[in-house]
């Protein structure tokens, strides 16, 4: 034992995804249009539970050949209900550089859980899998997302003016990044 | 009517010619620098039956096109949209010109301005989006010219040569263009 565990908060715990149980939980939440945009990249719409089992395989294959992505289920520790979905995605090695993305099936949970599961991933990314630079990516009526990772020390780095089409207006996109050095010394504060 | 959408006033955007673009490509990369100044991966050296489909492709739904120079018909560079999120209507530009004597001379802006020309008056795009490393000024400067904005940089996101870089992001809008 090396250091609290990498999988078990107190209100959650993340888990492998399970491709034939998960599908149909993640297949609800596609009505969401920040989720939707975030596992399938075609045009915005609902995605059964059939094409989202072929969808969800063929990402955890190309996660496992190419080594540049990472899925973890979202589970409550008392429960085996998946409640969210958090990936790592578009890992650079050589520049040591990922992209975190959080969703949460009830919006209401991520003012419940967001917090203990950001706080697990970008632990995980810094302390295991030795990433310099944390970034996330949102729109700007994901406020609740905003909040959330300002509070764990996510600056926000680049404001993409109008770049995205939702509910019949353009609104903006931002580029939260994190780096190690900010991490380590938020870290550090805290323990004081 | 559309003759000239392709043409500048040094450069005309023409369809790629597979293997002597990709044979010229293979030369412009065994200089580091030119690899280094727009790949977020490490350098390295394609064999040319990759550069080939790269060249062709792009990895995209609009592909490359071949940037030749007005007076004498010259193969220079490559100019490409891609990221095409069309419920958005945005899409992602890349430019490289690799014939050194043509570099820092106005020919990578003409072209870039030949392809935003066809970005919004033809493909009816609403945003251009593009990133560019932070030590490459040349290159930010004549994206400047270009009419792009600067939209904030991602901190320190490239290594190389033992230091860390950021990458610029620039965006321009249709309004941005049509009133340039």
């Amino acid at each position: 034992m090396i250091g609290k565990s990498l999988y078990l908060g107190e209100k959650i715990r993340l888990t492998a995804l399970d491709v034939e149980k998960d599908a149909s939980t993640l297949s609800k939440w596609t009505d969401q249009h920040a989720f939707d945009r975030r596992i399938n990249f075609g045009m915005y719409r609902l995605i059964s539970e059939y094409e989202m089992k072929k969808l969800l395989a063929d990402k955890l294959k190309k996660a496992e050949e190419g080594g540049r992505e990472l899925y973890f289920a979202v589970r409550l520790v008392s429960e085996d209900d998946l409640v969210g979905l958090a990936k790592i995605m578009d890992i650079y090695a050589a520049n040591q550089v990922g992209n975190l993305q959080v969703d949460f099936g009830e919006p209401a949970d991520l003012l419940r859980y967001g917090d203990e599961l950001v706080e697990m991933m970008v632990r995980y990314s810094f302390m295991e899998i030795s990433l310099y630079r944390l970034q996330a990516f949102c729109s700007a009526y994901e406020t609740d997302l905003m909040a959330l990772l300002e509070r764990h020390g996510f600056m926000k780095d680049v404001q993409r003016r109008e770049a995205v089409f939702h509910s019949g207006k353009y609104w903006d996109t931002y580029i939260y990044g994190i780096l190690r050095g900010e991490y380590l010394y938020l870290e550090e504060v805290r323990a004081k | 009517m559309t003759s000239e959408l392709f043409c500048g006033h040094l450069v005309r955007l023409r369809a790629v010619n597979r293997e002597e673009n990709a044979k010229a490509w293979a030369r412009w990369n065994t200089d580091s620098d030119f690899v280094r100044n727009w790949d977020v991966r490490p350098a390295w050296l394609p064999p040319t039956s990759q550069l080939e489909e790269w060249v062709i492709e792009g990895g995209n739904d609009a592909g490359n096109f071949a940037i030749h120079t007005l007076v004498d018909d010259q193969f220079i560079g490559l100019v490409g949209l891609d990221g095409f999120d069309w419920m958005s209507r945005s899409a992602w530009v890349g430019i490289g010109i690799g014939e050194p004597e043509f570099q820092g001379k106005g020919y990578g802006t003409d072209a870039m301005k030949v392809i935003l020309r066809y970005g919004f008056a033809e493909l009816n795009l609403h945003r251009v989006n593009l990133t560019v490393f932070e030590f490459n000024q040349r290159a930010i400067r004549c994206y400047e010219k270009c009419g792009f904005k600067h939209e904030g940089t991602q901190r320190e996101f490239i290594f190389k040569e033992n230091k860390r870089w950021g990458i610029v992001n620039m965006g321009i809008l249709r309004t941005e263009w049509e009133a340039a």
